[in-house]
């Protein structure tokens, strides 16, 4: 998988992603075939109301959840027929989960340097091996080098998120999988947290951000928004949004635009070069 | 791949360091578990020696050398043993202690003259009549004897004679005076004259010297001194040291028979060197040397031991012993695994989102399986060490009697290491699993859902696995092999399986009853930790809603009890199940004890009749009554055709006897049917102060009543009260068609006796395993054999004898033998109640039953941890509540009660199931507990029994209430906000 050339193509690919939840009192469709690309060098930010699937697909991203249908490319290369040895190698030394709650990606009884430590030793694989990082340093990129011998218990809860990042920035993983990271920090952490995975971002590694952090955003390269379980809009930096049509040719339209089409009926024109969507009621 | 994981296995051994209860918690588990294994052996060895010991104990005072702990070598006429190859043979013996010689005249039993040789003394002046004294000698006089008046202070004068005091008052000599001991009866052999070294003390009895204060040389001597000369019984003999008897016997002619014996060395009577010693006995007779000068039966040694017989016993026992003392460890082990599986499954769901953080990181299920296990390794140490320590030290203050020596202690420390071991594979094979499939790459992993294993119907599985039990205990034989501790066990947890799912549903129906907003709603969001925590079922339901009534803290705390105890996923069912198990074991344990105590109390009463029994050789009973009316001339008293002529006859007395004993005399009849059953004929008046009747209020109270009734009866019809009135009897066991009422003939071998039934029972003292028999009185009925009666002497044209007799005596064996013994009955053996308990079936289960105690009490404990377990989870997940909450009326105290109350709830529901659980166990009990069901009477469950067991449940569920509550204040205690905001615990 590491061998993949990630400048030939995106490292993750989606292909109709569906997740469904299912309980006793019925079904939650999660993801309704969600089709999308991350590329090397980018930090993509996944926007959307809560329970439009944003978790769902970052837990497929990151390797933690298979979909119920569609599938998922890592580094050109299906993961629906890894085997448990080719998943471990991918988790260690090619995909980064961080979590929205600090102490959920960290062990309570290492250090903080010993996380970084741990890290650092999770990335050497079969491989070739990233530079060694030392551990102070990896911590001092997140404002947390005075505090490398605390436990996560002794730092506070935007600390614990740095250390997390940190701990999954070390020996520059191929794919950055975060959910919510910010949720919880208050702006100067928060800001850390930002500036850390741009930087990540930067080095070559493909970030995806689940977020309702405006900072996030403003720092994505691409944005991403999720409604329904499908995404809406994909925007690069700079560009004006992009409406996306799925495999089944749905398409999600901005909500300016369907104020547009109220009545939740409109003309489709197919014209030469571009299709025209009008109200009903608009002549032709 | 060891540099991948380091810091997490460095960190590892340390990680339950910072958490104080768990810490407990694991490491108390550990010690059950090495208890558990560390006491099975030392039970074992316990139990192996215990048997020894008791053995020992019921033989000590056996009135034969066959069934005595000691080796006696029996030959040497021609010259004492001391000092020569027999000493130096039986000092090879291991496991003897001192030898002692002991030598006898014994000429004329030796040679058998029939001349009636006889020993005599008298004072070297004569003037005295001569006294019939045995010559004996033992290897220093004067330790071995209570030296009377100023012999003492004279010192000894060696070469002397030790005269009895009845002696030395008869022929009126003292200390220093001297004696003419010659040989009465024969021509041949002169006499020698002998310094007096003193005048010794007798026994109570008068047969036998009197011990030194401490010692036991003479009285373990009974059986072993001889006769008097004269054969009238036995009196004291005339001691000296072994030189002077090998000195005078020459002069004399005399024979000595000289013998050497060894009792067993009591400091460490071990079954294993009670073997060796065994062992080494059987090389004894090879290895001793030929007696060349000595022609005859006489030529050769004899060797004489009750210790080969009592190893086979004790053997018995132990093996009985260990057979059911594997069955209760195998359970106890099982039980104590199943904590190490439950802590390592609360562990794993505690830790669920460090496990998804492990297989995030790509840490491969092994791994993580090694890393759970180096976390447990200090408790595994330090909880390995303390069960051993405590193995040992209740084995030894509460197991069987028996020591425990080193090897068994290593036995311990081994078995506890490899069950250590087990344990600690256990939990990485748990964690492992655990691991493997959290970080499956799967639809709805585990990286997200539940962990594995939720589904699995394992309340299902242990109600059957009860019904499998139950099945098995009423379709087997015999109690033991660990089934009265496997049946009890999964009754227990079936039923705690089946209350606490009772109860869950109930509360769930109460609560979907009390408003729309119940358990059923929070139970659709498993991963709410809001709402496990407690918080919102507070309001009443998923939200709070608006104008809804504000609960009381008093009811919001019994809300948040029952809310919880309703909810299911909380491991609730299982600690239920596990409590239920350790109360019910609790109880069972407690009902079989006293059950088993009374039963086995009622079989030995009904085995042995008497604490002492004796069988009289043929016609020898009479020579207890000397005053015993002659046997009436035949002629004289019937007619020609046999039929008895009315004469007033002298009639036959029961024979004396002093208080505690009686002489029970056992003939055969034919019944209706020709049903041949034994008579039992007891002398109605001694008879009652000589039987064992067992425990008082046991099996046995119908045969005192029965007995009453057949002592009134007889005196009613005793002869010269009526004209030939029936014999009263009493069908004991099978009524053979006999009730009462009933007046039968029943025909003996030369006798048709009329009898009418008094009473019919179902069990009587010394009834054995006999299904069927009559009980008589010797006034009515022994009359009935007219001339046969046994009670009359006979004259020798008499039929014969077909009465046997026995000597009964609630007295112990040496003094109901010595009273046999006195009258110039052979005794050849005595059977005594303490004997007849050495079944190994009773032995082996009162052995065990410590330990079945033991093991109910480390159940319990298991209990308790498990409960601690979940009050500690229960603390855990409601300190986001304690933190909310601080600030409403119901604050930190409000939930650690609600806490509480649900920690009340769940002992009171595991209570109620162990109780269940002892009522249905109940029915079982005989099959469950009976030692030797094919003893009577069948071991039946009493009320107080079962009383007991109900109240032992309600005392025990208070420990695992109070240390729940214990471990839920430290754990609130320690809670600080910030951290319980973060989710750090």
């Amino acid at each position: 998988m590491t061998t993949a050339d990630t400048t030939s193509g995106p490292v993750l690919r989606c292909s109709g992603l569906v997740r469904i939840y299912r309980s006793p009192t019925g079904e939650t469709h999660a993801l309704r075939g969600v089709d999308a690309e991350f590329s090397s060098g980018q930090l993509a930010g996944v926007l959307g109301p809560s329970g439009c699937g944003k978790s769902s697909l970052l837990a497929i991203l990151a390797l933690r959840e298979k979909a119920d249908g569609g599938d998922l490319q890592v580094l050109g290369r299906s993961t629906s027929g890894l085997s448990g040895p080719q998943l471990r190698a991918v988790r260690r030394r090619d995909v980064s989960w961080i979590a929205q709650r600090p102490s959920h990606g960290l062990f309570p009884h290492l250090t903080a340097a010993e996380h970084v430590a741990l890290a650092q030793q999770r990335r050497t694989g079969n491989g070739p091996r990233p530079p060694r990082v030392d551990p102070r340093e990896a911590l001092a990129r997140v404002d947390l080098a005075e505090r490398a011998g605390s436990l996560p218990v002794q730092l506070s809860g935007g600390e614990q998120q740095r250390l997390a990042v940190a701990s999954a920035l070390v020996g520059a993983p191929r794919v950055v999988v975060a959910d919510e990271p910010t949720a919880e920090l208050d702006d100067a952490s928060a800001a850390l947290v930002v500036a850390a995975l741009a930087d990540a971002a930067r080095a070559g590694a493909c970030v995806v951000v689940a977020t309702h952090d405006a900072r996030v955003v403003h720092g994505a390269d691409r944005v991403l928004l999720m409604r329904h379980g499908v995404l809406a809009t994909d925007r690069d930096a700079g560009e004006i949004d992009t409406a996306v049509i799925d495999s089944a040719g749905r398409l999600q339209l901005p909500v300016e635009a369907l104020q547009l089409l109220a009545g939740g009926r409109a003309r489709v024109r197919v014209l030469q070069d571009h299709v025209r969507l009008e109200p009903r009621g608009t002549r032709p | 791949m060891r540099s991948t994981w380091s810091p997490l296995a460095r960190r590892a051994p340390g990680r339950h360091a910072a958490d104080v209860v768990w810490l407990l918690l694991l490491t108390t588990t550990f010690v059950l578990v090495s208890a558990a294994a560390a006491s099975a052996p030392l039970v074992v060895e316990s139990a192996q020696n215990a048997s020894v010991v008791r053995v020992l104990d019921a033989f000590s005072d056996a009135a034969v050398v066959r069934q005595q702990p000691v080796v006696r070598v029996t030959g040497g006429v021609e010259a004492p043993l001391a000092g020569s190859d027999v000493d130096a043979v039986l000092g090879d013996v291991p496991g003897l202690g001192p030898r002692r010689v002991l030598g006898v005249s014994f000429g004329d039993e030796l040679l058998s003259t029939g001349e009636q040789w006889r020993s005599v003394v008298e004072p070297a002046a004569g003037g005295v009549e001569p006294l019939d004294r045995r010559l004996a000698a033992v290897d220093d006089p004067a330790a071995a004897l209570v030296p009377l008046g100023s012999a003492g202070d004279a010192g000894v004068i060696a070469g002397g004679v030790w005269l009895d005091e009845a002696a030395a008052q008869a022929t009126g000599v003292a200390p220093g005076d001297e004696v003419r001991v010659s040989i009465s009866g024969r021509e041949l052999g002169g006499s020698v004259v002998l310094p007096v070294a003193g005048v010794y003390a007798l026994s109570e009895d008068g047969t036998r010297p009197a011990d030194v204060e401490g010692s036991t040389f003479w009285q373990d001597l009974v059986g072993r001194l001889p006769q008097s000369t004269g054969f009238g019984g036995v009196t004291p003999p005339l001691l000296t040291d072994v030189p002077t008897l090998e000195l005078v016997a020459e002069p004399l002619e005399e024979r000595v028979l000289w013998s050497v014996e060894a009792g067993l060395d009591p400091v460490v009577p071990t079954l294993r060197e009670l073997t060796r010693t065994v062992r080494s006995l059987q090389d004894v007779p090879r290895a001793l040397p030929p007696l060349p000068t000595v022609e005859g039966p006489q030529g050769r040694f004899i060797v004489a031991s009750g210790v080969p017989g009592l190893h086979e016993l004790s053997a018995a026992i132990a093996t009985t012993a260990v057979d059911r003392t594997r069955g209760v460890a195998w359970s106890s082990l099982a039980l104590t695994g199943l904590a190490v599986l439950v802590i390592t499954l609360v562990d794993d769901s505690r830790r669920r989102h460090e496990r998804r953080l492990e297989a995030a990181i790509g840490l491969h299920p092994m791994q993580v399986g090694g890393l759970r296990m180096l976390e447990v390794v200090p408790q595994a140490l330090l909880g390995g060490a303390v069960g051993v320590a405590v193995a040992w030290g209740v084995v030894t203050v509460w197991g069987p009697e028996g020591v425990t020596t080193d090897r068994g202690l290593l036995a311990a420390v081994t078995d506890a290491v490899t069950v250590l071991v087990v344990a600690l594979l256990l939990v990485g094979a748990v964690s492992a699993t655990s691991a493997w499939a959290t970080g499956r790459l799967t639809i709805g992993n585990g990286l997200t859902s539940s962990p594995p294993g939720r589904g699995v119907p394992w309340r299902t599985g242990l109600v059957v696995a009860a019904g499998a039990a139950v099945v098995g205990v009423l379709t087997g034989e015999e109690a033991g092999g660990g089934l009265e501790v496997v049946a009890p066990l999964l009754v227990g947890a079936g039923c705690g399986a089946v209350v606490a799912a009772a109860a869950t549903a109930g509360l769930r129906r109460l609560l979907l009853a009390g408003g729309p907003s119940s358990g059923a709603e929070a139970r659709q969001s498993p991963g709410s930790d809001a709402r496990a925590s407690g918080v919102l079922p507070v309001g009443g339901g998923a939200a709070p809603t608006a104008g809804r009534r504000q609960l009381s803290p008093r009811r919001a705390r019994s809300v948040l009890a029952l809310r919880r105890l309703a909810a299911p996923g909380q491991g609730q069912d299982a600690v239920v199940v596990l409590l239920s198990a350790g109360l019910a074991m609790a109880g069972f344990v407690a009902l079989a004890d006293r059950s088993l105590q009374s039963s086995v109390e009622s079989k030995s009463a009904v085995l042995a009749g008497a604490a002492s029994v004796i069988e009289i050789p043929d016609r020898q009973a009479l020579a207890l009554a000397p005053d015993a009316v002659p046997r009436p001339d035949r002629e004289a008293t019937y007619d020609l055709q046999q039929r008895p002529v009315d004469l007033d006859l002298d009639l036959a007395t029961d024979i004396p006897v002093p208080r505690g004993d009686t002489v029970v005399w056992f003939d055969r009849v034919a019944v209706e049917g020709d049903q041949q059953v034994p008579v039992v004929v007891l002398d109605t008046d001694t008879a009652p102060a000589a039987l064992d009747f067992g425990a008082g209020g046991g099996a046995l109270v119908g045969a005192e009543r029965a007995l009453a009734r057949l002592t009134e009866q007889a005196a009613l019809r005793a002869p010269g009260s009526g004209a030939d009135p029936p014999a009263p009897v009493v069908v004991v066991g099978e009524r053979r068609g006999l009730a009462v009422g009933d007046t039968v003939e029943v025909r003996g071998t030369y006798s048709l006796i009329s009898v009418e039934v008094v009473a019919a029972i179902p069990l009587f003292p010394g009834q054995g395993a006999v299904s069927s028999m009559l009980l008589a009185d010797t006034d009515t009925y022994l009359p009935a054999l007219q001339l046969d009666d046994p009670r009359y002497v006979p004259d020798g044209t008499e039929s014969p004898l077909t009465l046997q007799a026995e000597y009964w005596s609630a007295r112990d064996a040496r003094e109901a033998a010595a009273q046999v013994r006195a009258a110039g009955i052979e005794v050849d053996e005595v059977e005594t109640a303490q004997t007849r308990r050495l079944q190994p079936a009773f032995v082996a289960a009162e052995l065990v039953q410590d330990y079945q105690l033991a093991v109910a009490a480390l159940l319990g404990v298991v209990g308790v941890v498990g409960l601690s377990i979940r009050a500690d989870r229960s603390a855990v997940r409601a300190l986001p509540a304690v933190v909310v909450l601080r600030r409403t009326r119901l604050g930190r105290a409000g939930v650690r009660a609600g806490l509480v109350l649900e920690q009340v709830g769940v002992v009171v529901l595991s209570a109620v199931a162990a109780a269940l659980a002892l009522v249905l166990l109940v029915p079982l009990a005989p099959a469950l507990l009976d030692p030797a069901p094919r003893l009577l009477p069948r071991l039946d469950v009493g009320a107080w029994p079962q009383v007991l067991g109900l109240l032992v449940i309600v005392a025990t569920a208070v420990l695992p209430l109070v240390v729940a509550t214990v471990a839920t204040g430290l754990r609130l205690r320690g809670a600080r906000e910030e951290e319980v905001l973060r989710d750090d615990r």
